[in-house]
């Protein structure tokens, strides 16, 4: 069985107490590869439990060789505003994707009394790469009153669509839409890519981790599922077909990690691994996750030993 | 095995987030005393990821406000950077021994060790000290033998070389920075050598000045095991060293006597890190300064006399 190896200097990121911004928990963070480096956006809950995203980056993948003391984004649109004093809001669990030359971002967005909604930024990457941290102004793009979450955008448009990954209820859905332009008129729906399943280890819930990577057998998706009546955050993977993404052509019947480590079972959740970043680094993919809601690690695993074990599983049985 | 205990308000001393010179980090503490008042000498990293020594000050030694930066990176030696600063008052003068870095991108060559000479903690006198790769160093609080005595780290930097902690003895003051005195030393340093290390896979490093008491010299020193690999367990350490020649060991630690378990050990700038960098004698209690995630400051302590027993009873 396939598994993710952890870095043994893990974790690689860690709150700072003297940083109010991130005091209570330096998380779940988005990773791409750019400019001969890795750039993780992650997500940081303040001293009043408020989201917003820092920046770190490693040239190796595990040594942190730059880290920002400001957050790179902060809530600044009144649906990720708080509007309960004391409690969670902001924004939260970033994915990024780069099409073209800018860098697109989806993350949670939440007020603290409404259902969280999706919400979607772009950079360019120009800017990003030199700290020009010059944000579209994000839009929402999920449908109103209705809890979505764990979005990203696939990093290629297909047959001339874009593709967005979003969470409804249980749920991975993915939509394809003609162009990005959410003006508050059109929301994602689309249908769905993998319901939890009965009986295994993913049975309570299912999102996407990071955005696919894209090798010659097809798309590597890595998404969590909770494992219920546990409640353990884990994460498992999928290859979807190369031209035909809606077709999963293979699904790991275990998962690639779950909760072992101390900072992954002790933190401000206790048992939780949750993967929103994944980069190819030579033969290998370099994962990141939030441990425990607390602390960042990153574990890799090499291109080829996951394919052949995702190619050796029977095929899938659910097909669109 | 003796243990630390943890100061119960730890830390004691964490970044202020206003100055951007230690926004990164406030962390590997020493004191001095200058009249009534106490000094923290620190190493301070800036939100750029340049280290200063800053100190600040405080009328008992767990409480310091009045932040200021004290050692810049002005100087050929030390321009990228000033960091872990050691200080001993001997004679009415306070050396700070200190890391400086001299090049960049930043080679073994290039961290060596570097003094700056006080009498009031506002004006220095700057001297590069070692001609070789080196770090932490500092000077024992009363000559030995009519001697300044030393102990540094040397080969800090040269994997898979370990590093060594040696003794150096200076007949004056200026051979402290004299660059013929430690050519010299360097081809005679496996006579000044202490042997702590218990396995070529671990490191170590000269933790705090070292303590007179009447049975020794008691010295803290920073122990990493597994240092060559992602396993580091960083640990703090101490040895009972000979009062007229501190060379020879009499007693040391079996194992750490404090490893990284607290929250403010095991989250920070750098994750898992506790590092000693100071300590004092209060009354019969030791308490050491330690650098905890490489973030911020903290106190633990034991009894001397415990301390003592326990450290003879691992004979080296």
């Amino acid at each position: 069985m396939v598994k993710l190896k952890r870095y043994a200097g893990n974790p690689v990121i860690s709150p700072r107490s003297w940083l109010k911004w991130e005091t209570n928990g330096t998380f779940n963070p988005a990773a791409v590869y750019e400019a001969g480096k890795v750039h993780i956006v992650y997500r940081c809950m303040s001293d009043d439990n408020t989201s917003q995203l820092g920046y770190a980056s490693t040239l190796d993948g595990f040594n942190i060789t730059e880290r920002l003391n400001e957050p790179i984004y902060t809530p600044r649109e009144d649906f990720e505003k708080k509007l309960n004093p004391g409690g969670n809001s902001g924004c939260e669990d970033p994915r990024i994707s780069r099409i073209g030359d800018r860098f697109y971002m989806c993350y949670t967005a939440y007020d603290g009394i409404n259902p969280t909604r999706v919400a979607l930024s772009s950079i360019s990457v120009d800017d990003f790469v030199n700290k020009r941290f010059n944000w579209e102004k994000p839009k929402l793009i999920s449908p109103p009153d209705t809890q979505d979450k764990d979005a990203g955008l696939f990093p290629e448009q297909i047959n001339g669509k874009f593709v967005i990954f979003h969470r409804l209820e249980n749920s991975i859905w993915m939509d394809f839409v003609d162009d990005l332009n959410f003006e508050g008129v059109k929301w994602l729906k689309g249908v769905v890519l993998l319901h939890p399943r009965e009986g295994k280890w993913d049975n309570g819930r299912v999102g996407i981790s990071s955005p696919p990577v894209k090798t010659e057998a097809g798309w590597i998706l890595m998404y969590h599922g909770i494992t219920e009546p546990e409640h353990r955050y884990k994460a498992g993977a999928m290859l979807l077909d190369l031209e035909n993404p809606r077709k999963i052509i293979s699904l790991l019947d275990n998962p690639i990690i779950e909760p072992e480590e101390e900072y992954e079972k002790i933190g401000s959740v206790p048992s939780v691994v949750f993967p929103c970043g994944a980069v190819i680094m030579g033969e290998q993919i370099f994962v990141y996750y939030g441990g425990a809601d607390k602390v960042i690690g990153v574990a890799t695993v090499k291109i080829q030993e996951l394919l052949d074990e995702l190619l050796s599983e029977k095929p899938h049985n659910v097909n669109y | 095995m003796l243990k630390l205990t943890r100061y119960p308000h730890n830390p004691i001393f964490i970044p202020e987030e206003k100055n951007e010179w230690e926004k990164s980090g406030a962390y590997n503490g020493c004191v001095a005393k200058l009249g009534d008042s106490y000094h923290l000498l620190y190493r301070a990293l800036s939100s750029s990821r340049t280290s200063v020594v800053a100190q600040a000050t405080g009328e008992d030694f767990f409480d310091f406000s009045s932040r200021e930066i004290l050692i810049k990176p002005d100087s050929d030696w030390d321009r990228y950077g000033c960091e872990d600063p050691r200080v001993t008052q001997i004679e009415g003068s306070y050396y700070i021994f200190y890391t400086g870095l001299s090049n960049q991108p930043l080679t073994p060559d290039g961290i060596k060790i570097c003094v700056a000479k006080t009498t009031d903690f506002k004006t220095l006198e700057k001297h590069p000290v070692t001609t070789f790769n080196s770090k932490a160093m500092a000077l024992f609080p009363e000559k030995i033998g009519g001697k300044y005595a030393a102990i540094l780290t040397l080969s800090t930097d040269r994997p898979p070389l370990p590093a060594k902690i040696a003794i150096a003895y200076f007949e004056r003051e200026e051979d402290i920075w004299s660059k013929d005195f430690w050519n010299s030393w360097f081809d005679h340093q496996d006579e000044f050598t202490l042997h702590l290390l218990r396995d070529p896979s671990h490191q170590i490093e000269v933790g705090a000045a070292p303590i007179k008491t009447e049975n020794g010299w008691i010295f803290l020193y920073s122990y990493t095991k597994n240092y060559y690999t992602d396993h580091k367990i960083f640990g703090i350490e101490a040895a009972l060293l000979d009062l007229n020649s501190p060379h020879n060991i009499l007693g040391r630690s079996g194992d750490a006597m404090l490893i990284p378990e607290a929250d403010y050990e095991l989250y920070g700038e750098v994750p898992k890190v506790v590092f000693p960098s100071g300590a004092l004698l209060d009354g019969n209690t030791i308490w050491v300064y330690y650098g905890a995630a490489d973030s911020s400051i903290c106190l633990a302590s034991c009894e001397k006399d415990l301390l003592i027993k326990d450290l003879l009873l691992s004979k080296p």
